[in-house]
Order: structure tokens, then sequence, then C-alpha cells
């Protein structure tokens, strides 16, 4: 799925996502006006934060794909599905090939789950996520 | 998961004012991380 899809499959798990305590941030490499409007237009209820200089990324060892990574099928259909809901994709001013990726911190800032896209439509089934942020509560 | 991450509680990011946030400052609960593409 695209991170558009993602992030709106998160947004429907939010209150079982407060329930369990959890904090979702969403970080984006793109400019803060950008940033800004994809927020209200998705309606987000979590905050997207920037890292223009993608040092967090580069801390969590997200890379930037080849063409074929970037250009993949899923990601060419996922694209072909936001056509079809009348989603024009915005032209690219930012870097197409960077990847991105799902992490868990438990309570005490402890990676206990990642997940490195493979390719630009791969991304972690929300159950997963859902799986590691009950076990991250691993509070004595 | 091995915990590979010593900075990770340094990670600076930058929120919707400008402001700087530290994932450091979120300890005491459980935070999802979405890394996001180009969003297009």
């Amino acid at each position: 799925v695209s991170c558009r899809e993602h992030l709106a499959q998160l947004r429907e798990h939010q209150e079982e996502l407060e329930q369990l305590g959890a904090v979702v941030l969403g970080v984006s490499f793109e400019e803060p006006s950008v940033i800004a409007g994809f927020a209200e237009r998705e309606s987000l209820p979590y905050p997207i934060l920037s890292d223009p200089e993608r040092r967090a990324y580069r801390v969590f060892g997200l890379e930037r794909g080849a063409t074929a990574q970037v250009w993949s099928p899923n990601a060419v259909r996922s694209y072909a599905r936001g056509l079809l809901r009348g989603r024009l994709p915005r032209l690219p001013r930012a870097d197409i090939a960077q990847l991105g990726g799902d992490f868990v911190l438990d309570w005490q800032g402890r990676v206990v789950y990642e997940y490195r896209s493979e390719e630009s439509a791969d991304r972690p089934a929300i159950e997963s996520l859902l799986d590691a942020v009950r076990a991250a509560d691993n509070r004595p | 998961v091995t915990n590979d991450y010593p900075d990770v509680l340094d990670v600076e990011l930058l929120d919707q004012q400008g402001q700087f946030v530290h994932l450091g400052d979120f300890l005491g609960h459980p935070v999802v991380l979405v890394f996001l593409r180009w969003l297009g």
C-alpha cells in the first residue's frame, strides 16, 4: 500500500492505539508546508514530524531504493488505485527514491519492532504493528 | 530485533510549529514511528 493508504489504516485504529497508550509519529523529509497540507487533507489524528536532512532515516537504516523498488508493480497498482479514486499524484519535488519503514519503540525507548520497506508500496500489516505495540507495553 | 540503535533517543525532528522534538520526549509510551516516502 502507499504511505497515504498506510496512514489511513493507522487512522482507523487510532482509538485502539490510544487505549494501548501508544503515540504515533509520522516522519517526513518533505518541506513543512507540504507536510502541513498533507496532514490536513488526510485528517490525520497524529503529527507528521519533519526530518529534512534525513538524519533519522539514516539512524534507522532507511535507504534510497533502486528504480525497480521505486516503480514496483505494487507501487504502480497503488498509484492506479489512487487515480481511480480521482486522486492525482503531485509532481515530485522531493526524492522519490527514499524508502520508508515502520518501527515500534517500547516505553523505555528500545526498538522492539522494525520493518524496512523492500519497495515503495511495501508496508507492514497493521495487525503486526498492533501486536508489536501490545508487546511494547512490557513494564515489569 | 537486535536493539542496535544507540542514538535513538537523541533523534531530533521538527514539529509542525518548527520546534525540535526528540524521541526521548516520548519515554513512557510505546511509540509507532512511520517513516514516509515522498508525499505524492
